[in-house]
Parts: C-alpha cells; sequence; structure tokens
C-alpha cells in the first residue's frame, strides 16, 4: 500500500493514518516510501503499542519518539486505543479494559501525562471488545468517564461501537448518542470478520457492511460531519475498490444538513 | 484522587490484569478467569497468538516454512510464555524474537541450522530497515590501497556453519562453513557476497575496527604469518576490496 500511495496520491484522499509504531527508527525504501507520502498528502497518527491503560509503567520514550515523529511528518493529530498491551512484556495487541474507577482514575492520569509531554492534546479511541475482566461501570459510563477526567478527545470507531453493539446486545445508535459529541474528533470505519455463533470479531480486513454504513450516516446527522478514516489492515484490495468506499463517505457527508459545523 | 501513573502492588486493576494475560500467555497453566465466558476469552487468545504468529511469518519466512507446524506453534507459545517483548516498534520485533531464541536451550528434534538461519533472516531485515545510507560515492583506487578503511553500517559480515543463504527446503541443508557480507545496494534491494574465509576475516578487522584499517598493512601483516608472498598476496587482497567498493560499501577514515 505505502508503495503505491508512495507514487501518487489519489484525488478524495484528504489525509492518511499511520501507525507511528509500524515507522518509527525505519530506514532504506520504507522510511523514503513515507516521506514521499507525507510531503504530499497530511497524516494523523493512530498508536498501537502505548498500553494507555496497562499496568506496565508509562513508556515514555515512546511518547517523546512520537512527538518527533508528529513533528517530522507535520502529522496534527495522535490517538491510541483505550485498551492495554503490556503487561510487563508487549502482547500487541488490544486487550480490554476493567470497566472500574481504579481504571478510570489510572488511565486518565497516563492520558494527561502523555498530553504533557506531547504539548498537544490526543484522541482516545473505543475499541472492540467481547469481554471485560470487571463491569463497574457500564462501558459509556467507562469512556465518558475517562475522557473527562483526562480532558482529551475522542475517536469514535463506528465498525467498534456495531461490532459491540452485537456482541454485547445493545443498541449502537443510543450508545453513539452518549458519547461526548463534542470530544469527538474524528471517526473510523471499517469492515470485520463474523464468527459463526453470534460473536463478531474485529478484523479491518473486509468491505463495510450495509449497517454500519447506516450507523456512519445516522452518526454524521446526530454530530454533524467529522473527518473520517476508512481503515484497512489486511486483505487490501485495489486502491479503486477503497476509493469506492471513501465516496460513498463523502456522498453521506454532503448530504448531511449538519454539514461544516467542524471542520478538519 | 491519586495522580499516579504507575499501579501499587496492591490494586485491583493490577490483579484483573495479570489474571487476565497470564491466561493469554499460558492458558495451559493458568486458568480462565473467574467469571468469565471461556470462548470470549478465547478470542483474546487466538488474537494474540495469530498475530505475532503472522509477523513472525513474515519476518522468518523460510524458518517458519521448514519447521513443522507443531514445532512452530509450540515456539509462538514459549515466546509468550518465556520472554517479555519490550520494543513497541514492530520492526523491531524480529530482533525480538532472535534474542528470544538464543535464549533458549532448544529440543532434540529442532533443525540444527534453526539459530543460524533466523540471524540471517533477521540480518535481512535489520538491513533493510536500517537508518544508515551508503556514502554517495565510491573510493578512487589510490584511497582504497592506501587510507584508513571502514565498512558502511549497511554492510555486515557473517559466518554460518550452515549455507543459511541459500537454504530453501529441509533435506538439502548440509554443514558448510559460510561467509557472507550481506549488505543493502544504492537501490535499497539486500544482497550478499560469498566470502573465502580470508575476505571475511578482512572485511570483520574492518567492520570491528573504530579507527578504520588500512588494508594493505592488514594483508602485509596476515601475508607473515601465513607465510605467503606479500606483494602478491597484498594485490590480491585489494584486487577483492574492489568488488565491495563498488557497491559503495567502504568509506576512508579521514585521521
Amino acid at each position: 500500500m505505502a508503495s503505491q500511495l508512495s507514487e501518487a496520491t489519489p484525488d478524495g484522499i484528504d489525509f492518511l493514518e499511520v501507525a507511528p509504531e509500524n515507522w518509527i527508527g525505519l530506514g532504506g525504501r520504507f522510511a523514503k516510501q513515507l516521506r514521499a507520502i507525507s510531503e504530499r498528502t497530511p497524516l494523523i497518527a493512530h498508536g498501537l503499542s502505548l498500553s494507555i491503560g496497562g499496568p506496565a509503567p508509562l513508556d515514555e520514550d515512546l511518547v517523546y519518539a512520537i512527538k518527533e515523529f508528529l513533528a517530522q511528518h507535520s502529522a496534527s493529530l495522535y490517538s491510541e486505543h483505550l485498551s492495554y498491551s503490556n503487561d510487563g512484556g508487549q502482547l500487541y495487541d488490544l486487550l480490554p479494559m476493567p470497566f472500574t474507577e481504579e481504571a478510570v482514575n489510572y488511565t486518565a492520569n497516563r492520558v494527561k501525562r502523555v498530553q504533557d509531554i506531547l504539548g498537544q492534546r490526543m484522541a482516545l479511541e473505543n475499541v472492540s471488545y467481547y469481554t471485560t475482566p470487571k463491569r463497574q461501570l457500564s462501558e459509556i459510563e467507562f469512556i465518558n468517564a475517562v475522557v473527562t477526567e483526562a480532558d482529551c478527545d475522542l475517536l469514535l470507531d463506528v465498525n467498534n461501537v456495531y461490532v459491540n453493539s452485537i456482541n454485547h446486545n445493545y443498541d449502537a445508535m443510543a450508545f453513539i448518542a452518549a458519547m461526548p459529541a463534542e470530544r469527538i474528533s474524528y471517526l473510523h470505519i471499517a469492515g470485520h470478520y463474523y464468527e459463526d455463533d453470534g460473536l463478531i470479531v474485529d478484523t479491518h480486513g473486509a468491505d463495510i457492511i450495509d449497517p454500519v454504513w447506516h450507523l456512519l450516516e445516522q452518526t454524521y446527522a446526530l454530530i454533524g460531519n467529522r473527518p473520517t478514516l476508512l481503515e484497512r489492515d489486511f486483505n487490501i484490495p485495489h486502491i479503486d475498490t477503497l476509493m469506492l468506499e471513501l465516496n460513498q463517505i463523502r456522498e453521506y457527508q454532503g448530504a448531511n444538513v449538519k454539514r461544516d459545523i467542524f471542520t478538519a | 484522587m491519586s495522580k499516579e501513573t504507575s499501579l501499587p502492588p496492591n490494586s485491583e486493576l493490577l490483579a484483573l490484569q495479570t489474571r487476565f494475560t497470564q491466561h493469554l500467555r499460558n492458558p495451559d497453566t493458568y486458568p480462565v478467569p473467574e467469571g468469565l465466558d471461556e470462548r470470549r476469552v478465547g478470542i483474546y487468545s487466538d488474537l494474540i497468538f495469530q498475530n505475532i504468529s503472522a509477523l513472525m511469518s513474515e519476518f522468518f519466512p523460510v524458518l517458519k516454512q521448514l519447521l513443522t507446524n507443531d514445532d512452530w506453534h509450540q515456539l509462538i507459545r514459549e515466546f509468550f510464555i518465556n520472554w517479555r517483548a519490550e520494543t513497541p516498534y514492530f520492526p523491531r520485533l524480529a530482533e525480538e524474537f532472535l534474542a528470544f531464541l538464543m535464549s533458549r536451550p532448544g529440543t532434540n528434534h529442532e533443525p540444527d541450522y534453526l539459530l543460524p538461519l533466523a540471524h540471517y533472516e533477521w540480518l535481512e531485515l535489520y538491513l533493510y530497515i536500517h537508518e544508515a545510507e551508503l556514502p554517495e560515492r565510491s573510493l578512487d583506487e589510490e584511497t582504497l590501497n592506501s587510507a584508513a578503511l571502514k565498512l558502511s553500517e549497511l554492510a555486515v559480515p557473517a559466518a554460518y556453519q550452515f549455507p543459511v543463504h541459500q537454504i530453501r527446503s529441509d533435506w538439502d541443508v548440509q554443514e558448510t562453513s559460510t561467509f557472507l557480507l550481506v549488505f543493502r545496494d544504492n537501490i535499497d534491494s539486500i544482497r550478499f557476497f560469498e566470502l573465502a574465509p580470508l575476505a571475511y576475516e578482512l572485511l570483520s578487522a574492518i567492520s570491528a575496527s573504530e579507527e578504520g584499517v588500512i588494508a594493505a598493512e592488514w594483508l602485509k601483516e596476515k601475508a607473515k604469518k601465513l607465510g605467503q608472498d606479500e606483494t602478491s598476496f597484498i594485490r590480491f587482497g585489494l584486487e577483492l576490496l574492489k568488488q565491495f567498493n563498488k557497491e559503495n560499501l567502504i568509506y576512508a577514515v579521514t585521521r
């Protein structure tokens, strides 16, 4: 994908998102491709390894490296997952937070520390989750409490809301309505993979399905348009196919009467 | 309200998270945390396992291909149980996996070339993503012959007991002393030179030296030790360096 995009960025792509942990410290061909891309197309950074809610000490070296990465590529925005991946060693996946007061307080403190180092706000993403070790608070209460206490932004992943609404049996639109709209800085939308007996597993490896499109349309109507990122991590089709999905996003934004309340 | 960014030992959060990841790392020893649905927790076990397995297959494609599925799965499982990977950076995971492989005793039925092959595959990736760039131009012959020389960080002399650069299928792997110069060329592709033992020795000396090595002097010493004719030995050695110089792998130290 990077090699395709380093040649030219198709019209209709306003910004691209990269995981800094895939690119920091890289030289050679990959680094040249990323430089070619970021010279032409605005980048934003979406982290994977910070383990913001995890039991291991906050990796401040990583935060400083991300700060440098943001500056180097003039990336305006940094987001991470409201999740953890490090228990003293990296597990390289997004593990489910216990929804507890202690977790709220602890995670919010760490977000504040990250924002202090970066000198800018960060956004936390609502992750897809299949279970939680403890449910003292509801997911809605948990997310609201963390972003309020940390005073950070929210990256609303519409696909994750859909996946969670199936897996935990709730109303996806009611969930989105309960999110702090004023903190939602951008949206993610993606496809996912179905398991056979009722659970859906989020993989970012498939086309977007109709109910998720519908949810996106309703989200714009409710909170206004937001910059929206189409996530595709593997099974990546030809860029033309992805452009069809991007055009669909643009169509929804164009049709939304609340458009232009927020700008990228 | 606490401003802590670390958890105290008596933290409930710490206990909840530790119980959860202990099970994910080592499901045979640590049961599914009480009260949680086995199938839902199992999604996480599968995700972390598949994720690392897929990444390692990308980093070590030949190794993956040559091990049985059981051996491969056993390795990945051991990685979770016995290793605490520190790097937050995905491309550096190859380094973590190699360090993990080097830390373990191995088993009888694993092939002897497992470690050398893993090292070679790691080296290819290491060079591919290295931040250094080659010198803009090669040295003129006068400088090559008389200056103190250093090797680019993008060229690594490596000695193996197996022909790791040729291993493709299990049955033709014979133990053979193998000396290579693995390097990234000026269009960022990874290539290698097969080396004679003496060339390996010379390049290793240049590579390891802080202040640089004057090749003619090194060759002269070597010729003495080996009881060889100095003039032809030096001429032969300098001729050899030319092919590496042509790839811009050598630079001169300005003293």
